[in-house]
């Protein structure tokens, strides 16, 4: 699971097939396009459940159609870049944007994060941890959408010492 | 025919050292004081009452104390039942609670238009009667009540009726001190108490201060015009006629009919009741601390004595077991009761009566005298602290109900502020730790050590009350988690104050000796 969009940008540098085939699975349901299936399925464990499949398909298509030739900057994580996005154009709709992402359920989060991703087409995103994050998203105690959730709110208002005992556990 | 002598009958309720309870007439009561552990009633407005009551006989029987030097010698010696003896002798038919001429707090001649049944005796002081615990009903007439429990509330309706507008007589006043809390600092025994609450007054005062009973009862005609006089001194004070009452016995000596109206008018609203906390205002001068929905503790450093406060005023019956105790630190009372009731202002509608015990610290009677300053700090601390609490709950209301947008009405967000439970949830838990502290000022504790614990206990109460919240809400939506976020700012922000405080302590202290701190 982890080290996987580092195994995706290493498949990426021998063949440029991989990011034409992945950004093309955007198109259908995550797990659904067969071509793309090469790029997944070996680097999934035989416990991984339905969800982490679909996850990773997801972001696999999200990390080729937001990937750019020479892009440089250190990765950030998606929250993070909403939030800078949102200061440097200074319009509230990134922040509207942002919450309804928070609020959706699976059926609504691919199309809602591809809305997001294409948004932030300037900046250097951490899939990795998108990766990471997601599997947590149908938690009950929504620890992903928490820890998005400070992490937005902490970077368009920034404060001197965030209690860590404060939030709830993310 | 005079009935039922309250020099004599048992209708005042105590506890025993032993711990078993009993009712007593003046006269036992005085004469076991020391073998009694407190006067006990259900009801805070009784138990008031009779204290007062009870010292009201005591200035008059010792014609004293006159100054702190008697009241010492008092204290040393003990109450001289002698004099108390040949006082409530030379009085005794003053005492009758039914009699032709001079029944207890009542007057004679008054003949009512309407005669109340008893209750309106007890219900000036319930707003809801089911609330009233009676276990004197007479269960073979259930709408009468015995005379000693009449004769209690009888001394409660004197002591805290509130004005509720016109009467048969004349416009009815209220009591002086009603609506303040009466503090009650308690010593080992009831001779004790007794002692430690009998504040000396000039001799000249003593001379003037005629109770209830050693007066001629007010003549009805001036109760019609609105009787008005001022308070000559604690024990008229503490036998004030706020109404003018007269029993109506019934034949097995219960009482469930009495006339009731207006009494005596307070014409001297300013002078100080022993028993009462004062805040200094600057243009209104001393006004007395009540019972409100704010615990009282938030405001406890007002019941201290200090030095160079412009702005409280202890109360005398504190300032004086101070100085009786100084010397004999085992009588030091070590805990106080404060008793009273809450009533909508200018109005007769009581919200509520309580009865609260505080531990009363050591330090009153040490070298380190008063700890008005330290405990003041702790508690300015804790209001402090709860702004940011207040202010995190705004935010979050206001984040909720506009989702940024719409535009919010003020009223709004105080009643979600209203229906949220950080508030709650911080003040009672600080609450029990504030009594906790108390008890943590002794001769040689170290003030320093007792702050530190308390920020911390702050510090934690802060987070437990938010995480309370933030936890039912985290699992909301997506706008509940955004307000979540956005109000912690606050909060975050007041938790890196104290730590920073917290920090700066330790060091301290580290640099000085092995921690004493006081648990968290």
């Amino acid at each position: 699971m982890s080290e996987y969009i580092a195994w995706l940008e290493e498949m990426n540098a021998r063949d440029t097939k991989v990011r034409a085939v992945l950004r093309r699975s955007l198109a259908f349901d995550p797990g659904a396009y067969i071509p793309a299936f090469p790029y997944v399925e070996s680097r999934l464990t035989a416990e991984a459940d339905e969800w982490r499949r679909q996850m990773h398909y997801l972001v696999a298509g999200l990390w080729a159609a937001h990937w750019r030739e020479g892009r440089t900057g250190a990765l950030m994580p998606l929250a993070k870049a909403c939030a800078l996005h949102q200061l440097a154009s200074g319009s509230a709709s990134t922040e509207r944007r942002f919450i309804h992402l928070l609020d959706a359920d699976r059926e609504q989060l691919p199309h809602r994060l591809r809305q997001m991703v294409a948004l932030l087409n300037e900046q250097s995103i951490d899939f990795q941890t998108l990766l990471d994050d997601l599997r947590y998203w149908n938690s009950p105690e929504k620890r992903a959408q928490n820890a998005w959730a400070r992490a937005f709110y902490r970077t368009l208002n920034p404060i001197e010492s965030p209690d860590t005992e404060t939030e709830t556990a993310a | 025919m005079s009935q039922f002598n309250l020099i004599d009958e048992a209708w005042i309720p105590v506890r025993r050292l032993d711990g078993t309870r009993v009712e007593l007439g003046i006269g036992e009561v005085l004469r076991q004081a020391k073998d009694l552990a407190v006067i006990e009633d259900p009801s805070p407005l009784v138990t008031a009452a009779l204290h007062r009551f009870l010292l009201a006989v005591l200035y008059r029987a010792l014609e004293g104390p006159t100054d702190i030097d008697q009241a010492k010698a008092l204290f040393k010696a003990g109450l001289p039942m002698d004099k108390i003896d040949a006082y409530l002798e030379r009085w005794r038919d003053r005492f009758w609670l039914f009699d032709e001429q001079y029944p207890f707090f009542q007057i004679p001649d008054f003949e009512p238009k309407v005669w109340r049944a008893w209750t309106v005796l007890a219900a000036e002081h319930n707003a809801d009667n089911a609330k009233v615990l009676f276990d004197h009903i007479d269960v073979t007439r259930p709408d009468a009540v015995t005379p000693a429990a009449a004769a209690r509330w009888l001394l409660a309706t004197q002591t805290f009726s509130v004005s509720a507008g016109k009467s048969e007589l004349s416009h009815t006043g209220t009591a002086p001190a009603a609506t303040a809390a009466m503090v009650l600092p308690l010593g080992r025994q009831l001779e004790d108490t007794l002692l430690l609450n009998l504040v000396p007054q000039h001799r000249a005062v003593l001379a003037g201060d005629l109770p209830v009973w050693e007066r001629e009862p007010d003549a009805l005609a001036r109760l019609k015009a609105g009787a008005e006089r001022g308070i000559a001194g604690y024990a008229d004070r503490y036998t004030w006629r706020t109404r003018s009452i007269r029993l109506r016995g019934e034949n097995d000596g219960g009482v469930s009919t009495l006339a009731f109206a207006s009494g005596v008018e307070n014409a001297t609203k300013a002078s100080i009741d022993p028993m009462l906390a004062y805040r200094i205002d600057e243009e209104k001068g001393p006004r007395s601390i009540q019972f409100s929905d704010r615990g009282l503790w938030r405001e406890f450093h007002s019941l201290l004595p200090n030095r160079d406060a412009k702005k409280h005023l202890a109360p005398s019956v504190i300032q004086h077991a101070v100085e009786l105790t100084r010397y004999a630190k085992g009588r030091f009372p070590t805990s106080s009761m404060v008793l009273g009731l809450s009533n909508v202002p200018g109005q007769a509608k009581i919200n509520f009566w309580r009865s609260e015990r505080f531990a009363l610290p050591e330090t009153l009677v040490a070298e380190n005298g008063s700890p008005y300053w330290e405990i003041k700090e702790l508690l300015d601390k804790a209001e402090l602290t709860h702004a940011s609490a207040k202010a995190a709950c705004e935010t979050f209301a206001r984040s909720m109900l506009g989702h940024g947008e719409r535009k919010i009405v003020a009223k709004d967000v105080t009643e979600f502020v209203r229906q949220m439970p950080v508030s709650a949830a911080y003040w009672s838990t600080l609450e029990a730790a504030f009594h906790d502290v108390l008890r943590h000022y002794t001769a040689d504790s170290d003030p320093d050590a007792i702050r530190l614990g308390w920020l911390k206990t702050v510090r934690k109460t802060l987070r437990t009350a938010w995480q309370q919240h933030a936890a039912s809400v985290s699992t909301g939506d997506a706008w509940a988690i955004r307000a979540l976020v956005r109000a912690e700012a606050h909060v975050n922000k007041q938790v890196g104050v104290l730590n920073k405080e917290i920090q700066q302590y330790e060091t301290h202290h580290q640099t000085q000796s092995p921690s004493q701190e006081v648990p968290a």
